[in-house]
C-alpha cells in the first residue's frame, strides 16, 4: 500500500461487529488544517470510524495514515490525536484546569510552562475566570469550552469531535458552532466532527463526507453535496428533494408526466431518477413559451416565515414541493394552475443503485 | 402542594422505629446506670466507662479486634474491587454470571456454615501443609476477608456500573496508559464506594461473632466473643457501656459512608440531569 496522499488518509478501512461491516472499504483523503464533518443517520458507523481514528476502536482491515505515519497498532495513549466526546467527559473529580492539565501532565509537562499552556487553553476558549471550578458547577456551553481546551491542550495533529452538539439545546447550539468553527480556523487544526445534523456539518465542515450502512457513499464540499447528489440517499438526506422519474432522450431531457423537462447527466435511453430542490423550480402562473413544463394546482401553502412552502399537485406524479420566497401578496392560494420548470443545472440524475 | 404521610402511616413508622431502636436505647441509657443490678436504676454515672477501660481483658480483646477490622477490610476492599471490576468493565466473558453468583454468594449462606468450613480448611491445610500451624489472629483474618469481600464487591460494582466509560477513554485519548487512567481517573471516581465499601467491611469483621468464635485460636479472643462469654456469666454494666461505644462508633461510621455516596450523587448529579433536560 502506497503512503498517503492526504494530510489524513484513510485505506480500505473496515470493522466487523458479529460478522457485521460497521465501517465498509472506507478510502478518505483529508487535508492538512481541513474541518471535515462524518454526517450520517444514527447506526450509519460514522460515531465507529472516529473511534477508530482515536484508537478506542480495533480496525479489522485497511489503514490509518497520519501526516505520513502509519497509526495502526498503536494504542489510543500513544496517538497525536485527541477527542472531544459527545458529552464531553470531563473528570468530575478535577478543576477545569485540572482537566485541561490532564493530558500534559501525561506527557510530562509540568510546572510553570504546564500552567502557561493550561493558561492559553483556557484563554481561547474564553473559560480563564472558571479555572478553579469542578465541571459540574458549569453549563453546558462552559463544559463544552472545557473539552475543547482540554482536547486542543496537547496540540494534537488531529482533532475529533463527537456530535459536539448533541449535548446543547438549540439556541446555544448555533451560537456555539460560530465559535467553535472561527476557534478551528483561527488555530489551523485539522478536525474530523461527526454529526447526524445536516445544518451543523454544513455550517462548520470545509467538506462533508456522508456515510450509509458503514459506507461514505458522497465525499464533497457542502455546495457539492447539496447541489449535486449523487444518490437518493444523499438527496434526501441533505434537504427536502422532490424525486422525479422518467426516461432520458439524447438531448439531456427527460420525459415526466408527458413532458420533457431539461436535465443533466442522464444516460440517455434509461430510467432515471431526478432530484430537484424546492427552491430550485420555477413556478408560472401562465404556460411558459419557451420549453415544455409541467401543468398542475397549488393544494396547499405552508407560511415558514422567509419564505413558502407551496405543494403543487401535478396529475400522473406525487406532488411537488416548490419554494418561493417574497411577499404574501404574490403567493398563489389553494387552487390556482400553475406551471412549473426548472433549469437542467438544478434537475441531477440520481445513480440508479439505492 | 406537597402533603405529608397520612396518620397511619406516620403511627407505622414510628412504630418501625421504636421497635428498631428502643433495645438500642434502653442499653444506652442503663450503661449510664450507677448500680451494679442491670435493670434498677440507681442514678446516673459513668463509673461503668471507667471500668471498661481498666478491664485488661476487654481493652485486649478491643485491641485484636480493632487490627483484624482494619487489616480484614483493607484486604477485603482491595480484593472486592477487582472482583467489581472483573465484573462490570471486562466485558461479556466466559463464566461471567457464574462469577458474579460465586463472589456474592457468600453475602447468603449462613455464617456458621462459613465458619465450620473454614474451620475445616484451616485444620486439613494444617494439617497438610503445615500452615497455619495454628489458629489464631491470622486464620480469623483470613476468614474475615473471604465474607467482607463479597460486601465490597457488591457496594463498588454497584457503583463502577454507573461510572461512564467515556471517562476511561478520555483518559487514554489523553495520553494516560490503561493503568495510568485507572489510577488517575477511575479510581479517585469511585473513591466513596471504596471508603464506603471498608467501613462496612470493618463495621462487618468488628461486629462478627460466629465465625471469629470457629476460627479463632488461644490468645486471640476478638471483643464480641468477650462480651458473649461474659454476659453468659451475668450481665455486668461494663459490657452496657462497652456497647453503647460500639453503637456510637458504627453509627458513625455509617454516616459518613451514606454522607461520601451521597455527596459524590449530588454532585454528579446537575450535570448530567441538565443533559437529560437539554436533550
Amino acid at each position: 500500500m502506497s503512503p498517503a496522499q492526504g494530510f489524513l488518509s484513510l485505506r480500505a478501512l473496515e470493522r466487523r461487529f458479529a460478522g457485521v461491516a460497521a465501517v465498509a472499504a472506507v478510502d478518505l483523503d483529508i487535508h492538512r488544517s481541513e474541518v471535515f464533518a462524518l454526517l450520517g443517520p444514527s447506526g450509519c458507523g460514522k460515531s465507529t470510524l472516529l473511534r477508530m481514528l482515536a484508537g478506542l476502536e480495533g480496525v479489522d482491515a485497511g489503514s490509518i495514515w497520519l501526516d505520513g505515519e502509519l497509526l495502526d497498532g498503536r494504542p489510543a495513549h500513544a496517538r497525536p490525536v485527541n477527542m472531544m466526546f459527545q458529552a464531553y467527559a470531563l473528570f468530575p473529580h478535577l478543576s477545569v484546569a485540572e482537566n485541561v492539565a490532564f493530558g500534559l501532565r501525561q506527557m510530562g509537562m509540568k510546572g510553570a510552562r504546564a500552567r502557561s499552556r493550561v493558561q492559553e487553553m483556557l484563554e481561547l476558549v474564553r473559560m480563564s475566570e472558571h479555572a478553579a471550578r469542578r465541571p459540574h458547577q458549569l453549563s453546558g456551553g462552559q463544559q463544552q469550552r472545557v473539552a475543547l481546551a482540554r482536547s486542543l491542550a496537547r496540540a494534537p495533529k488531529l482533532l475529533l469531535l463527537d456530535e459536539p452538539m448533541a449535548a446543547l439545546d438549540r439556541q446555544l447550539r448555533v451560537q456555539m458552532q460560530r465559535e467553535l468553527r472561527e476557534i478551528l480556523r483561527a488555530i489551523e487544526i485539522t478536525c474530523v466532527l461527526v454529526t447526524h445534523d445536516r445544518d451543523e456539518a454544513m455550517t462548520m465542515a470545509d467538506r462533508i463526507g456522508l456515510m450509509q450502512r458503514g459506507r461514505l457513499v458522497q465525499v464533497g464540499t457542502p455546495e457539492e453535496v447539496y447541489d449535486r447528489p449523487r444518490t437518493r440517499f444523499a438527496a434526501e438526506f441533505l434537504g427536502q428533494v422532490n424525486l422525479l422519474q422518467g426516461v432520458a432522450d439524447a438531448a439531456e431531457r427527460i420525459c415526466v408526466a408527458g413532458r420533457l423537462l431539461p436535465t443533466r447527466g442522464a444516460a440517455a435511453g434509461t430510467l432515471t431518477t431526478i432530484a430537484v430542490r424546492p427552491e430550485d423550480i420555477d413556478l408560472h402562473l401562465s404556460s411558459p413559451t419557451h420549453g415544455q413544463a409541467l401543468e398542475g394546482t397549488v393544494s396547499g401553502v405552508d407560511y415558514m416565515g422567509a419564505h413558502r412552502v407551496l405543494e403543487v399537485a401535478v396529475a400522473g406524479l406525487a406532488p411537488l414541493a416548490v419554494i418561493i420566497g417574497g411577499s404574501a401578496q404574490k403567493s398563489p392560494p389553494v387552487g390556482t394552475r400553475v406551471w412549473l420548470d426548472w433549469c437542467a443545472e438544478d434537475a441531477v440524475a440520481l445513480d440508479p443503485e439505492a | 402542594m406537597i402533603r405529608g404521610p397520612s396518620p397511619a402511616l406516620r403511627a407505622a413508622m414510628v412504630a418501625v422505629l421504636v421497635f428498631l431502636y428502643a433495645p438500642m436505647l434502653l442499653l444506652v441509657i442503663y450503661s449510664f446506670n450507677d448500680s451494679r443490678l442491670v435493670t434498677v436504676w440507681a442514678g446516673f454515672s459513668t463509673r461503668w466507662y471507667g471500668e471498661l477501660f481498666r478491664d485488661q481483658q476487654m481493652m485486649s480483646a478491643l485491641w485484636v479486634s480493632l487490627r483484624v477490622a482494619v487489616m480484614a477490610a483493607s484486604a477485603a476492599v482491595v480484593l472486592g474491587t477487582l472482583a467489581a471490576i472483573a465484573l462490570t468493565r471486562l466485558g461479556a466473558f466466559r463464566g461471567r454470571s457464574v462469577l458474579g453468583m460465586l463472589v456474592t454468594a457468600p453475602l447468603l449462606i449462613p455464617e456458621v456454615i462459613t465458619g465450620l468450613s473454614l474451620l475445616l480448611l484451616f485444620v486439613a491445610m494444617g494439617q497438610l501443609v503445615g500452615w497455619p500451624a495454628e489458629r489464631g489472629m491470622l486464620t480469623v483474618w483470613i476468614a474475615h476477608v473471604t465474607f467482607a469481600t463479597a460486601f465490597v464487591t457488591v457496594v463498588v460494582a454497584a457503583r463502577l456500573a454507573q461510572f461512564d466509560r467515556a471517562l476511561y477513554e478520555a483518559a487514554l485519548d489523553l495520553g494516560a496508559t490503561p493503568f495510568k487512567a485507572f489510577t488517575q481517573v477511575v479510581l479517585p471516581v469511585i473513591a466513596p464506594a471504596l471508603v464506603a465499601g471498608w467501613l462496612l467491611a470493618f463495621t462487618l469483621s468488628l461486629d462478627d461473632l460466629v465465625i471469629a468464635s470457629f476460627t479463632s485460636g488461644p490468645g486471640a479472643t476478638t471483643l464480641p466473643m468477650v462480651v458473649f462469654s461474659s454476659v453468659r456469666l451475668g450481665v455486668s454494666p461494663k459490657v452496657n457501656a462497652l456497647a453503647t461505644l460500639l453503637i456510637a462508633f458504627v453509627l458513625l461510621a455509617a454516616l459518613v459512608s451514606w454522607w461520601l455516596l451521597r455527596r459524590r450523587s449530588v454532585a454528579s448529579a446537575p450535570s448530567s440531569a441538565g443533559d437529560m433536560s437539554r436533550r
